[in-house]
């Protein structure tokens, strides 16, 4: 090793020879070359036993490496199968519970709609009455229908689907008084007659 | 493997046929193999492979990426398998190159030079074995597992640099030891 001077200049160069003179010092860009698969040729004298030892890694399987094969590729297939199956299950339930959740919406609209319409039957609109009530929906009770029904007489179409779907397309005025009647489809088969 | 052949295999496999399954098996085994020969003694390595095949095999109907993506995927799994397999039993790795070669010497007459290769690579992983742990690491995803110093630093939970200086630190090493090892067959010589 040469003898430094002291000044900053003398040690930048002693660094650099310290560098040039240690057979093992690699940049980056050699580092790289190396592990990527650097011919023995190519590569700095003091790796070339190194680039072989690397290359022996990626030599093509032996068949002591693909000797369990058969048992291990029939667990993971197993095991694949099994995880797949509650996968699909899952969505088979998703499906369900999106199914059962849409009915269970729909039949609360119709029952809160004909409710509210008092197009239910006596016993069901009694309950749909009291139901609506709590929460400040005033709704036709079964007796409100019966007065309708002796206004109207018997060939009323008040039951009929048509009229029982039309009536639930009143808007429901939640501050009407209850003895506000629904209109019904009696009311409106009487224009055209008159 | 190519990248539609590989989205063709892998689609097989999350469907659990055998044929897709056993490409892939043979795809990434063997390289799973040497990459946990790296860490652990060969007695225990069987044993670790099964744990990150079911381990990837749960999980592979999730996974969604090409061919590189699977393989920086696998080996994240294989090493945090192997993370798990130490702090389970609780010690450090105990290679030894005869933990490597003994099994190898039983089958050398029936292949002799698929033998003498393999007994080459055993030499290698024996060698990357006696590095520092994560300089051993860093070399063996990057060479075995065959993944870019930016995977294999995420795989790590480190910085590429970091990675790089390890890599660095590690092939030189590697030649100190094969230096070392000339030296000794050498003086046997003699």
């Amino acid at each position: 090793m040469r003898p430094s001077s002291g000044s900053s200049g003398d040690m930048d160069r002693d660094l650099d020879f310290l560098r040039s003179s240690d057979p093992l010092e690699l940049d980056d860009g050699t580092v790289d070359r190396l592990l990527d698969g650097m011919a023995a040729d190519d590569a700095p004298p003091s790796y070339r036993h190194v680039t072989e030892l690397l290359r022996t890694l990626t030599v093509a399987p032996t068949a002591e490496e693909l000797r369990s094969e058969r048992s291990s590729v029939s667990s993971v297939v197993e095991q694949a199968r099994a995880t797949r199956m509650p996968a699909s299950s899952k969505r088979t339930a998703k499906r369900r519970f999106r199914t059962i959740g849409a009915a269970l919406l729909g039949s609360a609209t119709l029952f809160v709609g004909l409710g509210a319409a008092g197009a239910l039957p006596d016993g069901a609109q009694s309950l749909a009455s009291a139901v609506l009530a709590r929460v400040g929906i005033n709704a036709p009770t079964p007796d409100s229908h019966a007065d309708d029904r002796g206004d109207t007489g018997p060939a009323g179409g008040s039951n009929s689907p048509t009229a029982v779907l039309e009536s639930s397309k009143v808007p429901t005025d939640t501050t009407a008084p209850t003895d506000t009647a629904p209109v019904t489809g009696n009311d409106r088969g009487a224009a055209p007659a008159a | 493997m190519s990248d539609r052949h590989f989205a063709e295999t892998l689609a097989g496999a999350q469907d659990g046929e055998e044929a897709a399954v056993g490409a892939l098996w043979r795809a990434y085994h063997p390289t799973l193999l040497r990459f946990l020969r790296t860490r652990h003694a060969a007695r225990d390595v069987d044993d670790i492979a099964s744990e990150v095949w079911l381990r990837a095999s749960r999980s592979w109907h999730r996974f969604h990426g090409d061919a590189t993506d699977f393989r920086a995927w696998f080996f994240s799994i294989a090493r945090s398998v192997s993370v798990d397999s130490y702090r389970r039993a609780g010690r450090r790795r105990e290679v030894l190159i005869d933990d490597c070669e003994s099994p190898r010497h039983e089958r050398r007459a029936a292949a002799e030079v698929d033998a003498l290769e393999a007994l080459a690579t055993d030499r290698a992983i024996a060698l990357l074995a006696k590095l520092p742990r994560e300089q051993g690491e860093a070399i063996a995803l990057r060479v075995i597992a065959g993944l870019d110093t930016d995977r294999v630093a995420a795989i790590m939970d480190k910085r590429p640099g970091t990675v790089r200086v390890l890599q660095h630190r590690g092939l030189r090493r590697l030649a100190l030891l094969l230096e070392a090892e000339r030296a000794r067959s050498e003086d046997a010589a003699r």
